[in-house]
């Protein structure tokens, strides 16, 4: 039996003991907390396309290559040392022909000064056409940038010639850089097109023409190798349309050899042809100089004939690849052609009227009955003067090879009529008379070619 | 006589008074389950007082390390942060300039000094406030070049290791914005805390 004083002690000292186990425990687990904050964050990549305009350009028949360059840059603000992965895309805005026919070569360089007409692209050049949407590729640091210079060239004219003379596509340079799942893209346009390269055409080999600037002041201008001259290096001039002794002005085309592209002789000094003096400037002058011995190399006698319209042609030299240019003016003579960028105007357009030959007439029972030889730039339309009046009586077929204008007392009283022989492109290709006699089997006529 | 006499009187008082000491001592008589209930009584009120002493420890110890501004010495437990030359305190804040521009792959460092400044020294633990798509790590030590070879935080505690009493150490923090960081963080910013916990290492 235990006292009640030592229970008394017993439950004072467990009271105690628990007191202190209890504060002890408390005590060996302080804790304190501190907190460190800021802000993180994700760069925007961007990236630029500058100087694109420069890749634009409209081509002629004198310029079928164009050296441009494009300035990429990593313009992503960011405190990364990454390099972004560009990915440059050379490719047409939408589907175009152009696109197809015009090759782009692509290069890196130190400078945008560096893409100069004359710069020789480096054999590992990326070429590609346009529609092919070539990819160059690179690795930029912020606040870098890679230049491109890109050529752009046509093969030939040929490839890109149109009826309506122009084509056009818009060249897109797309950038995208990428660093991870990041993504910053640009983009820029601009065009490049066509102009005054007009579908070719062929050429009569067997006649002799008339070559006329497509526009009349005081006179129908012919070109004429001046004063009728046959030495080598004669200018070849503009000069009113003769009808007579126009020998030096006319021409006839030979195949050069070089396909499409013809040599131009002249009537009135046949070993001489239609010369730039290989020239490759605007303004060069034209001459008559004599015939290469081998056509198919001396482009610079080479004439493609490139239709505008029916009958009427740019004469496209592919050596300096310029227009055949007529002076303007409103004197006879207009001086001498020269060879000029092509430009759509009228004076580097011209008609080709095929010339008369063996151009003839006689009187069948009571008509007069014309024939010649050449049928290409019909219809011809005949006209009579009696001096004060014309009139056209007849307008034959577009390929007749001859007209016939039946007499009549109503229409003809006794005398001479003048005739002209208009063709479609309003060139006077020859003339004639009619004699109007009391007896009407002593009615004559005559033909006359202008030679 | 006399002297006993003399007592007589006091012990005629005491005689006298007996009666009602002995009612008293009837009343306040420990009896083995009186005892043995004072005792529970007493320790159960002592477990409680200290129980609510150690809560109050801990509770201050909380709220002063996650509002005050200054170093909170808990008894002889006493930890500050530092960020280059700002003042220690119980919170400290890194520019956001350090990593406020970051692309995918990227791992930017900053560092900072934890103090013990009491006499005893610390188990601290790391964790973050709250998840994000950046991965933050945390290590003693200056910050390398490369990425920590730690893992990174999560809002679960992880141990970082410990801290002398009246020593200082610097951390380094290592911000990593993943290379799979969706493209859809691409522009954004968000904040994050690291809490730093430190329990006292028994003596």
């Amino acid at each position: 039996m235990i006292g009640r004083r030592v229970k008394l002690v017993i439950a004072t000292a467990l009271t105690g003991f628990l007191v202190l186990a209890g504060t002890t425990a408390g005590l060996a687990f302080w804790s304190a907390s501190n907190t460190v904050s800021s802000t993180v964050g994700a760069a925007t990549l961007s990236i630029t396309t500058t100087n694109v305009t420069s890749v634009g350009y409209t081509f002629g028949n004198e310029s079928l290559v164009t050296t441009g360059s494009v300035t990429v840059t990593n313009t992503t603000t960011t405190t990364s040392t990454q390099n972004g992965a560009v990915r440059v895309t050379f490719g047409p805005a939408a589907s175009a022909t152009l696109a197809d026919k015009v090759t782009a070569t692509i290069w890196a360089t130190a400078a945008a000064s560096d893409c100069t007409a004359g710069a020789t692209a480096p054999s590992g050049a990326t070429s590609a056409l346009w529609s092919a949407s070539p990819v160059l590729t690179a690795s930029l640091a912020q606040g870098t940038s890679v230049i491109y210079c890109v050529r752009s060239s046509i093969a030939s004219r040929e490839t890109v010639a149109t009826s309506g003379g122009s084509l056009a596509f818009q060249p897109k340079i797309s950038a995208t850089i990428t660093v991870g799942s990041f993504t910053g893209s640009a983009n820029a346009t601009t065009t490049q097109s066509t102009q005054y390269i007009y579908t070719t055409s062929t050429a009569d080999l067997t006649r002799w023409n008339w070559i006329r600037p497509n526009f009349t002041s005081s006179y129908n201008y012919c070109l004429d190798v001046s004063g009728a001259g046959t030495a080598s290096g004669t200018i070849v001039i503009s000069y009113g349309c003769k009808t007579g002794g126009s020998a030096n002005q006319n021409w006839k085309f030979i195949a050069s050899g070089a396909t499409g592209y013809y040599t131009i002789q002249s009537r009135g000094a046949t070993a001489l042809r239609v010369d730039n003096n290989n020239s490759t400037a605007s303004g060069g002058s034209i001459t008559v100089n004599t015939a290469a011995a081998n056509p198919a190399t001396a482009t610079n006698q080479q004439w493609q004939l490139q239709q505008v319209s029916p009958n009427i042609y740019e004469l496209v030299n592919p050596l300096s690849g310029m227009c055949l240019t007529s002076p303007s003016g409103a004197s006879q003579n207009l001086g001498n052609l020269t060879q000029a960028p092509c430009s759509g105007t009228v004076y580097q357009q011209f008609k080709v009227s095929q010339a008369f030959e063996n151009f003839s007439c006689a009187r069948s029972s009571s008509a007069w009955v014309w024939s010649w030889d050449s049928v290409s730039t019909g219809p011809y339309h005949v006209l009579v003067s009696n001096g004060t009046t014309t009139t056209e009586l007849v307008t034959t077929a577009a390929t007749a090879a001859g007209a016939t204008l039946a007499f009549s007392d109503a229409n003809y009283g006794n005398g001479t009529y003048n005739v002209s022989f208009v063709d479609s492109l309003d060139t006077v290709v020859g003339s004639g008379t009619i004699t109007v006699t009391a007896s009407s089997k002593k009615n004559t006529c005559s033909a006359d070619d202008f030679q | 006589m006399t002297g006993s006499r003399a007592a007589h009187p006091g012990r005629r008082r005491l005689r006298a008074a007996q009666p009602r000491l002995r009612r008293l001592l009837l009343i306040l008589r420990p009896t083995p389950r009186g005892a043995l209930a004072a005792a529970a009584a007493l320790t159960a009120g002592i477990l409680v007082a200290a129980g609510l002493a150690v809560g109050s420890y801990a509770f201050l110890n909380s709220q002063a390390s996650a509002t005050s501004a200054v170093t909170i010495q808990s008894g002889n437990l006493a930890l500050a942060v530092q960020y280059g030359s700002g003042a220690a305190g119980s919170t400290a804040t890194i520019p956001t300039t350090a990593w406020a521009t970051m692309l995918p792959g990227d791992v930017v460092g900053q560092q900072f000094t934890l103090a013990s400044t009491g006499t005893a020294g610390a188990t601290i633990t790391a964790r973050l406030s709250a998840v994000s798509a950046w991965e933050i790590r945390v290590a003693p030590g200056t910050c390398p070049a490369t990425q920590l070879a730690v893992a990174p935080l999560t809002t679960t505690a992880a141990t970082e290791g410990t801290i002398p009493g009246g020593s200082a150490t610097p951390v380094c923090v290592q911000a990593t914005l993943p290379s799979s960081a969706a493209a859809t963080l691409s522009g954004t910013t968000v904040g994050f805390s690291i809490i730093l916990d430190s329990t006292q290492v028994p003596s």
